[in-house]
């Protein structure tokens, strides 16, 4: 029950991601990483190997629509990993931890695809490819918008917990 | 221990590590098989199955996105319609006005071939009001002083193929003049028989008869007159020059104790549909 919801939710990020910031101009060139912010959240809470399983299955359905299939898994089962290493090693609070973790959340993407165009040969100039404008419009809507969802993600949490269960479960 | 039992305990203690090992490497493997036909063909199931889903969502934005549109755009057309309407009523009268303008441009023309028609020099004009207070019937023409209009000049007009006598110029304006129309009981004409030739003065009846009486025509007419018979100034001691065609004969009344005929003309000219006027200039003194 708790990986179906999980899942429901990376994919309805995914699904939000690709067609209704569409229809906002403000994201016409660069968006949000949604997905990388539940991710980052849901590693946080459950753990390491709950983090890296969530976070290929998400890059292989934002590959499905993006190309490189595996790219995107990769990064996000190896992200997965490193965030779920902070459970209970780290206190959450509502605002400056869904910053920074959003913050280095989204260099460690940048730098894991730099290395992977590099070592696969992905791309004939990767550095501009990754290290552009286009990244730093990432990272600030990305801190802007982690606060938010990780306030609405534990929200669902706690609703779906109920008294006397807990997600974790 | 057994082989195993370490192999198992092995699995389990690194579980996590292994876990990640293997994800890693099925996805360089996918990243390193990329356009083969045994990763691609995933990819294409993948990418229909969630492509389904973002169609959906797409729609559906779109279709509110049209909605809204739909309304503005029903609200802006409605705007478009109120203005559109409002140009055509403009239209219409501009339309109306128009028809107008060629009537009277029309009556113009005729009016200016008939002013030529006319042996006396004379002055065309339009009648620009009348009368308010239906006492005097008084006409006031778009014509005075400056363009060359003297007080007592004669008035006609045209109606019904004929000329006809409306009256004289009461006092003179500027731009504008009022005449005293034959219908007014202080308005005498000399006039004339046109066939039998028997004289008498005509005086009006007052403006809500719209007739004329003739007085002082010998009894002896009553037997040579005849209905309808044509009367037109005579030009004897009068301001108005002779032969312009007054009214016709309606009715005649004898009395036994007077010596003279009263006869009841209608005038040739219907003053309720008069718009053009010639005033007469004298030739002797114009």
């Amino acid at each position: 029950m708790k990986y179906f919801f999980i899942i429901s939710i990376l994919a309805l990020m995914l699904l939000i991601q690709s067609t209704l910031l569409n229809f906002i101009p403000f994201f016409d060139k660069v968006k949000p990483d949604l997905a990388l912010i539940f991710l980052i959240f849901v590693s946080t809470q459950f753990g390491s190997v709950f983090g890296m399983y969530t976070g290929f299955i998400s890059g292989l359905i934002e590959s499905f629509t993006s190309g490189f299939l595996g790219l995107h898994s990769f990064i996000k089962t190896l992200t997965g990993f490193v965030f779920g290493l902070g459970k209970g090693n780290v206190y959450y609070d509502p605002f400056f931890i869904p910053v920074i973790m959003a913050f280095f959340g989204t260099i460690f993407k940048a730098i894991l695809r730099f290395v992977l165009f590099l070592i696969f040969n992905l791309k004939s100039n990767p550095f501009n490819e990754v290290f552009n404008s286009g990244l730093i419009f990432e990272l600030l809507f990305n801190i802007i918008f982690a606060p938010l969802l990780f306030l609405f993600f534990n929200f669902v949490k706690k609703k779906m917990s109920g008294p006397g269960r807990t997600l974790d479960d | 221990m057994s082989r195993n039992y370490r192999f198992k305990d092995f699995l389990t203690r690194n579980k996590r590590g292994l876990s990640l090992f293997g994800l890693l490497s099925i996805s360089s493997l996918l990243i390193l098989f990329n356009g083969t036909p045994g990763v691609a063909k995933p990819q294409e199931i993948g990418l229909s199955v969630f492509s389904f889903f973002q169609g959906i969502v797409t729609g559906s934005v779109n279709w509110i996105s049209q909605t809204f549109n739909s309304v503005d755009e029903l609200r802006k057309l409605r705007e478009e319609y109120e203005k559109a309407k409002t140009e055509i009523a403009r239209y219409n009268g501009i339309e109306r006005n128009l028809l107008e303008l060629k009537q009277e441009n029309k009556t113009l023309n005729e009016l200016l071939k008939f002013s030529t028609q006319i042996e006396q020099p004379n002055i065309p004009a339009s009648v620009i009001g009348k009368d308010p207070s239906n006492i005097t019937g008084i006409i006031v023409v778009g014509k005075g002083y400056l363009d060359g209009i003297r007080k007592d000049m004669p008035v006609i007009s045209y109606q019904n193929g004929l000329f006809g006598l409306v009256g004289k110029v009461l006092d003179v304006g500027l731009s504008s003049s009022t005449v005293l129309p034959i219908l007014d009981s202080s308005n005498f004409v000399s006039a004339r028989f046109q066939n039998s030739r028997y004289e008498g003065l005509v005086v009006g009846k007052g403006i809500n008869d719209e007739l004329l009486s003739m007085q002082f025509v010998k009894k002896r007419a009553q037997s040579d007159l005849k209905t309808g018979e044509l009367v037109v100034t005579s030009g004897l001691n009068s301001l108005y020059p002779k032969g312009i065609s007054i009214g016709r004969l309606k009715g005649i009344k004898a009395r036994d104790y007077e010596t003279s005929l009263d006869l009841e003309l209608e005038p040739v000219i219907t003053f309720s549909k008069l718009e053009y006027v010639y005033i007469l200039v004298d030739k002797v003194n114009p």
